[in-house]
């Protein structure tokens, strides 16, 4: 049963990619890439979860069931790498529509595979 | 401490270019080169001074299993004689190439964080700070890829991004697997519980989720559709650094220092890259044969060359890895090499469709040499280095027992030898077609022609030095490969 958590955030990993390879629109792919970081992201704060457990603050004279806060430390910097991405990439959608007026990869190839 | 500042003087020196560029565009010429300069002198006094050894850098003093460190080992040792060479030569030529664009500095910028990330990947010792660097590498390479910011730049920058997130995120996702299972984000620390525990199913999956992201990353055959677009649409100077290093230091590394250091190879694992890699080389080569474009031949190249360092890890023999850690220092010699000529013939003629150009040879005789000097070694005509190279990984092959693999090899040598010979016939040998106004045509100017005579007699030098190379530079790294999963326990021990 408790596996089954995890194997949600795979899932919304697995939309994420669906997105990406299906659509046709350069904004929907972008909507995928970020759907696919949420679920690495979501995988990584459930990696440190436990049952029934407290934040990771020691209090003296008292056993506690903490949370593993070293996944909680990287997800900031898995959000920021991905917030990058984002913009990167957005900016690149921009110009691109600038140049070809729209946003459809079927009609966005000038070069050959 | 030294080796602290691989990573950290290529982004202080591009921090400081920020705030000079605004008194003057030119300072990034002298300073970027300069710190390149400085970056290669220091990766060749480590190889004289390492020795085989391995020296752990423990940021802020923190122990090893705690904090994060930087691991320099035999290993580390080629790859970063590999990219500061690489990135010393580009930058040189950098100076004159880059004075048809404007915003000449930002180039530098992030370039320099180019190199930087390379250096933080092959250094860290901490599997989370490997994701980072190499996620600098790759936005760093995707906006190069569009600093021309035409039609055909951004759309080769848009598919490297997609493909390249995906696989970044696949790569992520492995990690969390291996963190999950092992409790510790150090390479070393997880490779010396992964000895101790074994492998279990949960690795089992990480493993193919990093062998898809590092797979999309080296551009593997079903996974190429990116490069030939993204590496001849870069800047020249870029292209060199792209296809000589990054797809090497992003993928290669991460394989080998991931999957021999810390989870343990599995013969299945091999073959994998054994097959990929024979793919790719026929792959590369036959797609490379029916281009027009030159710098879309070299990056076609680029993809069957990586299959053969691939096939020289797949074989499981010293031999073999010998092989492909020689190749690696020669395929980023010569395809630097190869693809700054083309740059250079851009640069003066105005034109990449190599069936349009000829008789370049009386024209641009430092160009044609060092052209000439690539071909041979990528080719593999004695004494160049890439011969010796691929001589190694043949002999690998057989005594890994793949024969009929060897003898693949040894044919696929003469299609490298047919899409050389065509570029030096097309581009330099032949007379022109007639339209073409040769005689208004001029050599390159004095430094483009120093960074392309840099790396040819290194192409060369590679060939002629290889017994004192082999010993240095190869045998060190070849050491890292077969210890293996030792790796951990050779790490916390220091």
């Amino acid at each position: 049963m408790s596996i089954l958590i995890y194997l949600f955030s795979i899932l919304l990993f697995l939309i994420g990619l669906y997105c990406i390879v299906s659509k046709e629109n350069l904004l929907k792919i972008v909507i995928g890439i970020k759907i696919m970081g949420y679920g690495v992201s979501l995988f990584f704060i459930l990696l440190g979860w436990r049952r029934d457990s407290s934040a990771p603050i020691i209090i003296k004279d008292m056993a506690q069931n903490f949370v593993d806060p070293l996944p909680q430390a990287l997800i900031p910097a898995i959000m920021v790498i991905s917030l990058a991405a984002t913009i990167l990439m957005l900016a690149t959608c921009v110009r691109l529509y600038e140049k070809y007026g729209t946003f459809d990869i079927s009609k966005i190839k000038e070069l050959k595979g | 401490m030294l080796i602290l500042l691989f990573p950290l003087l290529p982004i202080i020196s591009a921090l400081c270019l920020i705030i000079l560029e605004r008194f003057d565009e030119d300072s990034g010429d002298y300073l970027s080169s300069a710190t390149a300069f400085v970056l290669f002198a220091m990766a060749v006094t480590i190889i004289f001074t390492l020795n085989g050894g391995v020296v752990v850098y423990h940021l802020g003093g923190w122990g090893s299993p705690l904090g994060v460190d930087l691991v320099l080992d035999g290993f580390s040792a080629l790859f970063l004689v590999v990219i500061n060479l690489v990135g010393f030569v580009s930058m040189l030529y950098s100076i004159e190439y880059m004075k048809k664009f404007t915003a000449k500095a930002k180039f530098y910028i992030l370039h320099l964080f180019l190199i930087a990330g390379l250096n933080g990947i092959v250094l860290s010792g901490d599997i989370f700070n490997f994701y980072v660097f190499m996620e600098i590498v790759a936005f760093a390479s995707y906006a190069l890829i569009a600093f021309g910011v035409e039609q055909l730049d951004l759309e080769a920058s848009i598919r490297y991004q997609v493909l390249g997130t995906v696989g970044s995120f696949f790569v992520l996702l492995g990690i969390g697997i291996l963190y999950s299972v092992t409790g510790t984000l150090d390479l070393a620390d997880m490779s010396r519980f992964i000895s101790q525990t074994g492998i279990n199913r949960a690795i089992l999956f990480a493993v193919p989720l990093l062998l898809f992201g590092f797979a999309l990353k080296a551009a593997l055959v079903p996974f190429h559709a990116w490069l030939p677009d993204a590496h001849p649409t870069a800047p020249t100077p870029v292209s060199a650094m792209l296809s000589g290093v990054v797809i090497k230091v992003c993928s290669i590394y991460g394989i080998v220092r991931i999957f021999f250091g810390v989870t343990g190879v599995s013969p299945t694992l091999l073959q994998i890259l054994l097959y990929a890699g024979l793919i790719s080389i026929f792959f590369g080569a036959f797609s490379a044969l029916r281009q027009t474009d030159f710098k879309r031949l070299l990056a076609y190249s680029s993809i069957s060359q990586i299959g053969y360092i691939m096939l020289g890890i797949g074989t499981g023999t010293p031999l073999g890895y010998a092989g492909a850690m020689f190749h690696i220092l020669n395929h980023a010699t010569f395809k630097s090499l190869f693809f700054i000529v083309a740059g250079a013939v851009e640069h003066s003629t105005g034109e990449r469709n190599i069936t349009k150009l000829g008789g370049l040879s009386d024209k641009m005789p430092v160009t044609f040499l060092s052209s000439l000097s690539a071909s041979f070694s990528l080719g593999g005509v004695p004494p160049f280095g890439g011969f010796f190279s691929k001589l190694l990984i043949i002999l690998g092959l057989f005594k890994a027992g793949y024969l009929t693999v060897g003898l693949l090899v040894v044919l696929s040598a003469v299609f490298t030898l047919a899409y050389f010979l065509k570029i030096q016939r097309n581009v330099f040998l032949r007379l022109p077609t007639s339209h073409f106004p040769l005689p208004t045509i001029k050599e390159v100017p004095v430094l483009m022609r120093v960074s392309m005579l840099i790396l040819a007699i290194i192409c060369l030098g590679l060939g002629l030095a290889f017994p004192w190379i082999l010993k240095a530079i190869v045998e060190p790294a070849v050491a890292v490969l077969t210890n293996g999963c030792k790796y951990g326990s050779l790490i916390l021990g220091l």
